[in-house]
């Protein structure tokens, strides 16, 4: 008995009554399929050097960063350098950890972060036999 | 279900009694944290250069920006210059300033900002009268320094030699404000000495010189100050020959 009122309670919640306790989540939660942003990074790298970029995130997301392209003396390559997400810090951008990365087309770092100023640093670990140009996109919540 | 007859009554005087029924007893509210103190962004500056630093404001509050020393990187004199300082958030590849002021070397702040916890950027510009590689010096401050005056009106006297720089630091009580005037009371023998005053870095445990004269007794340096430590520095002009004694007296807020 118990059971089947629960039963019609249900059933007309799901009919469409409001007030019912659970309400749709469609019509309360704001999307997190929001739209993105995409900065590009492009710069030299100095052959063991640094560079980093700063960017401000708006609102609760994903970050995506992808290293496009790196090329020395306009010959890509497929050399390893190291990049990390990190934060604004004095001179510097501090990153929690970095990670070596490779050319490629999909996102090497993905980060969930909330609304701040984020910035990307790029390093050569001592792998660049010279100073290389690279392209770095950075995909964020708009 | 005998036993819980018999502690229901004993449950509900407790409950009356307001102890331990679901209501947590009223917690004591921790003081709010107050967050407060100074950073320091110093290098050196090029001619059309630009220099900047981020820092992180982790409440609501207010921040001052001061410019306090430009130097020159090769003799170490003071530069004479109003550089663009910049004020914003760290953008691209340097900082997005939404504030800029042309600001002389001094001891209170040139930008003050009311801001919400974030990141933000100090920028320097080498322009304004920036002809050489400069050294500058500048105190970011977040709110209300736990600091407390020094002693003043309060005279100190030394030896200085030849080549030599005597120091002195002075503190202004977080929140604090006002005039500091410094006095070369006296040099004895008579002779010309430098001195100066500028801001204390406890970082570097380095005096960075806002202003500085010669004299040879009487001379006197007023500058405005805000909360912070300062310092007072006396300098062979490379003219000394033997020990000279010297005074000076400091009057500060």
């Amino acid at each position: 008995m118990r059971l089947a009122s629960v039963s019609l309670v249900a059933g007309l919640c799901a009919a469409g009554s409001s007030g019912c306790g659970t309400e749709d989540p469609a019509l309360t939660q704001p999307s997190t399929n929001g739209a993105l942003a995409v900065e590009s990074f492009t710069g030299t790298l100095a052959k063991g050097g640094t560079a980093f970029y700063s960017f401000t995130v708006p609102r609760d997301g994903n970050v995506s960063l992808t290293l496009l392209s790196l090329t020395i003396g306009g010959v890509p390559s497929d050399l390893s350098i190291t990049m990390g997400l990190g934060v604004p810090r004095g001179t510097a951008c501090q990153t929690q950890a970095q990670q070596g990365v490779t050319v490629g087309v999909t996102p090497q770092i993905t980060n969930a972060v909330v609304p701040s100023v984020y910035c990307v640093n790029v390093n050569d670990p001592g792998n660049l036999t010279a100073d290389a140009v690279f392209s770095v996109n950075i995909a964020r919540p708009r | 279900m005998n036993r819980m007859k018999k502690l229901l009554p004993v449950f509900l005087v407790a409950c009356l009694a307001g102890a331990g029924c679901g209501d947590e007893p009223t917690p004591t509210e921790p003081g709010p944290i107050v967050v407060a103190f100074s950073e320091y962004f110093s290098d050196v500056i090029a001619p059309a250069g630009t220099k900047f630093y981020s820092f992180g404001l982790v409440q609501d509050g207010t921040v001052e920006v001061t410019l306090a020393s430009l130097t020159a990187a090769t003799g170490g004199a003071v530069v004479n210059a109003t550089p663009t300082v910049g004020f914003g958030i760290p953008a691209g590849t340097g900082c997005g300033v939404s504030t800029t002021v042309n600001a002389a070397p001094a001891l209170a702040a040139q930008i003050t900002q009311t801001l919400t916890a974030g990141i933000y950027c100090v920028r320097v510009s080498g322009d304004g009268g920036i002809t050489a590689d400069t050294n500058f010096a500048v105190r970011i401050t977040q709110g209300k320094l736990n600091l407390k005056s020094t002693a003043s009106p309060v005279t100190f006297s030394s030896n200085l030699g030849p080549k030599g720089a005597s120091t002195q630091t002075f503190a202004v009580a977080g929140g604090t404000s006002g005039t500091a005037t410094v006095t070369l009371a006296t040099v004895f023998p008579s002779t010309t000495i430098g001195f100066g005053v500028g801001l204390w870095r406890p970082d570097t445990a380095a005096c960075s010189l806002t202003q500085v004269i010669n004299s040879s007794g009487g001379g006197q340096l007023s500058l405005g100050v805000d909360q912070g430590i300062y310092c007072v520095r006396v300098f062979d002009l490379n003219t000394l020959t033997n020990f000279v004694n010297f005074s000076i007296s400091i009057n500060h807020p």
